[in-house]
């Protein structure tokens, strides 16, 4: 286990590294992040084209090798953005939308994706607002790139559905209830089958009676892959969830004290979150945050760490984002000691590769 | 790190003219916890480390165990006494200053009592009476606070008497520390329309208050000269009677008002100023029984709390005080001290001036600063990881840990709160990480038996 990993003025950060320069790399960090948040001293990460190619101790990749001080931890990945978009995602003139496109709202030149990047955050899942039943399409951005604009990994990842009665019976052209949400949502089905939902449809569920329903759809249609954000007070229905994978806000302004007793509730009954940032409140740090507080309310620090990078990856069936493994996507990020201790900082972080951020020391931002 | 053996002997910062007898929170049990090591602050850490318990207060700390075998009335041995051997690291717990901790109803009264005093509605089996206090204890004392303010409400420019409070071994609050007078002043009200006058109607309440007790002491003036003033009432009476007879002050038909004999006016009986449950409050904490907790924003409002300092030399607290660090130095110089919020508010806009620049801002300006939860339910889990992003932009360790710790417990009076020493609280955080902001491994709380 490392014990300090103190800023010192002579660490070297990354080296200004871009795909086409590179044959391989070998990073030697003080230790990296292995998936299961533990620290793993002595290990290298060979990075070539982009990707990982290696982690061991001794490679057996040659390539130039970097010192570098600090701990090298996988980026961060926003399970639900909403950050970098430029427009309302959402589209007002029908009940269901499903071939809106949250890429198209997407401004790849806001400096909020760069902010991201500074905290560590590689990748974010921007969705649609989930203000229609079918609300439209995700898309996966790579926060940062050596041109200072973020990049579109996948402009179409999951349909995103909602049972937010709050949100989808406001009187517009939808339903009225989440009654008439469910309608709405078996009237697709049957009209255009499962394709309506897309192979790996993501719902926004707020209540015990939309979650059992979009249950019981999806089993009518075989769909074993349907994944739950759990929006309201998951206090009342997140029983239903044990042994899954569930999106949840991050930790935002006004929460109540029994969300501590919830997380601990959810954690012992073997529920995995995944954090994402829309529907709360926004803060740079905060998938960071959230995982800091679910380590420290359920004394679960793998699952913590998790929650921020290889269950958001998870949920979206993607196995090179999220984790520092061999053939996963060299997004990393090299903070001054664990980045789940609040006094670590982040020295400098690589997408695909690339050195798209390095830390100031001088002026200690 | 220390490593030599001996035994820390700090004298609790509370002197005993400060303490009321405390109530009994139930702790009993002598022990001694063996840990790999203590963090007594940032830069100084023993291990291994060997902390007495006794009665939830710290008996003795040392790096080697210094129990003493104990006989009986026949010299037979028996032990040393329990040792619990732990992993990882002990260090106080922390004290949060300001928090959204009321009694039920105090939340949802829609025009509460400005004389209210917590200690009065405290129920006495919270767990069963009051559930939201009691989850919220529960969700605080597992986030490693030791102790907590109980405030009288929020959002209004007269709270009432709010209370700092500590943990019985059942978990359930107990008041503790000295009572305090809490006002929201400004945009800290939340009343739109009155916010830009109440900080005034806060000042002007104290001057009122004081000119009721100068009449006070004009009634006790008026009230001894009064015997003295009825007498020569009675000679010029007596007078007038001689000259002009019993019923010259009659009116005759004939005789001009103006120019009828006019006998003397009788001097009015003292009356005795009229008695306000709100003035008394002020008045009190005028005469220092209680501290006034005023939760200031902006810069208008902070200048009314110096005012007020200035005028009266109330022993004042800042809770909020988004734009305290632009008076840091004036703030110094009246020793007031500044409760911040860890995590935003919705009367502040972080905007352009977030939380470290304005932290560090104040501490550098001398001004003792405290980091609480700030009213946000259940954010206490955030303080220390808030504390942790902190240092690490900049701010200095020590520092940081004393606003979490020593500040808020002198803050509140709990001068045996917020340290690892003889006599402290012996409810302590237990992380195994690098440091109690480490989130990377493990943590719980160690409360006493």
């Amino acid at each position: 286990m490392l014990t300090t990993l103190s800023l010192i003025a002579s660490f070297t950060l990354f080296p200004l590294l871009s795909p086409a320069q590179q044959s391989a790399t070998i990073l030697a960090p003080d230790a990296i992040v292995a998936a299961d948040g533990q620290l793993l001293e002595g290990y290298k990460v060979v990075i070539a084209d982009g990707k990982i190619i290696e982690v061991a101790a001794d490679p057996r990749t040659a390539g130039v090798e970097v010192r570098l001080h600090g701990v090298l931890s996988p980026g961060f990945v926003d399970a639900f953005a909403q950050l970098g978009a430029e427009i309302f995602l959402t589209e007002q003139s029908d009940k269901v939308t499903p071939g809106l496109l949250a890429v198209d709202g997407a401004r790849l030149d806001s400096d909020a994706w760069q902010e991201l990047a500074k905290h560590g955050v590689t990748s974010a899942h921007l969705v649609p607002d989930p203000t229609n039943v079918l609300s439209g399409s995700g898309a996966l951005i790579a926060t940062a790139s050596e041109a200072s604009v973020a990049k579109v990994t996948d402009g179409q990842t999951v349909q995103i559905a909602s049972l937010l009665s709050s949100s989808v019976s406001d009187g517009r052209v939808g339903p009225s209830s989440l009654a008439g949400a469910l309608e709405v949502l078996h009237e697709s089905v049957a009209t255009h089958g499962a394709r309506a939902l897309g192979s790996l449809p993501w719902f926004f569920v707020e209540d015990a009676a939309g979650t059992r329903s979009v249950k019981t759809l999806m089993g009518d249609l075989n769909i074993n892959s349907a994944k739950f954000i759990l929006l309201g007070d998951p206090g009342e229905y997140a029983g239903l969830f044990t042994d899954e994978l569930v999106g949840l806000p991050a930790f935002g302004m006004g929460e109540l004290a029994r969300r501590a007793e919830l997380w601990r509730r959810m954690s012992k009954a073997n529920i995995s979150v995944a954090f994402g940032t829309r529907m709360s409140n926004i803060e740079y740090n905060s998938l960071r945050s959230s995982a800091m507080a679910w380590s420290r309310i359920t004394r679960d620090p793998q699952a913590a760490f998790e929650s921020i990078t290889v269950n958001p990856a998870t949920m979206l069936g993607r196995d090179d984002i999220g984790r520092i493994a061999k053939g996963a996507r060299a997004d990393l990020v090299l903070w001054s000691a664990h980045p789940l201790d609040a006094q670590a900082r982040v020295l400098a972080t690589m997408i695909a590769g690339e050195t798209v951020y390095r830390a100031d020391i001088s002026t200690n931002n | 790190m220390i490593t030599a053996s001996y035994i820390i002997l700090i004298a609790s910062a509370i002197t005993a003219s400060q303490q009321q007898e405390p109530a009994s929170a139930g702790y009993e049990k002598s022990y001694v916890i063996h840990a790999e090591s203590a963090w007594l602050s940032p830069e100084n850490k023993i291990s291994p480390a060997f902390i007495q318990v006794a009665s939830g207060k710290i008996g003795w700390i040392s790096t080697t165990d210094q129990r003493r075998e104990k006989t009986n009335i026949l010299g037979q041995s028996q032990g040393k006494g329990a040792l619990i051997k732990v992993k990882g690291t002990l260090a106080p717990g922390i004290v949060d200053a300001w928090t959204s901790f009321s009694p039920q109803g105090y939340t949802s009264d829609r025009k509460s009592s400005a004389k209210r005093d917590v200690r009065d509605s405290l129920p006495v089996q919270v767990e069963i009476a009051d559930l939201q206090l009691y989850s919220q204890v529960l969700a605080a004392r597992e986030a490693g606070v030791a102790a907590v303010y109980l405030s009288p409400g929020w959002s209004q420019l007269r709270l009432g008497v709010g209370s700092p409070a500590e943990f019985t071994v059942l978990d359930l609050p107990q008041v503790a520390g000295r009572p305090m007078l809490d006002f929201a002043i400004g945009a800290a009200s939340g009343d739109l329309f009155s916010a830009t006058y109440n900080g005034q109607e806060l000042y002007d309440a104290f001057v009122e208050a004081q000119e009721w007790r100068d009449s006070f002491d004009d009634y006790d003036t008026k009230l001894e000269e009064f015997p003295e003033k009825l007498e020569k009432y009675q000679e010029k009476l007596q007078k007038f009677i001689d000259e002009h007879g019993p019923d010259a002050s009659e009116k005759e038909d004939d005789v001009d008002e103006k120019d009828a004999p006019k006998p003397p006016k009788r001097p009015k009986t003292p009356s005795a100023p009229k008695v306000d449950g709100q003035r008394d409050l002020l008045l009190a904490a005028m005469d220092g029984k209680y501290a006034v907790r005023i939760q200031a924003e902006r810069l208008s409002d902070i200048r009314t709390v110096l005012r007020l300092r200035d005028q009266f030399n109330i022993d004042v607290v800042i809770l909020g005080g988004f734009e305290a660090d632009l008076l840091a130095d004036e703030l110094r110089l009246a020793q007031i001290p500044v409760v911040l919020a860890a995590t935003p508010s919705h009367h502040t806009n972080d905007n352009g001036r977030d939380f470290f620049s304005r932290y560090q801002s104040l501490v550098e300006g001398g001004v003792k600063v405290a980091i609480a939860s700030g009213g946000a339910d259940g954010h206490q889990m955030m303080l220390l990881t808030r504390a942790g992003d902190l240092i690490s932009l900049g701010a200095d360790p020590v520092t940081v840990w004393e606003s979490l710790t020593t500040v808020p417990a002198e803050i509140l009076g709990m001068g045996d709160y917020g340290s690892l020493s003889r006599g402290s609280s012996a409810t302590m955080l237990l992380f195994e990480g690098n440091s109690p902001f480490d989130a990377s491994a493990t943590f719980k709380v160690h409360k006493p038996k």
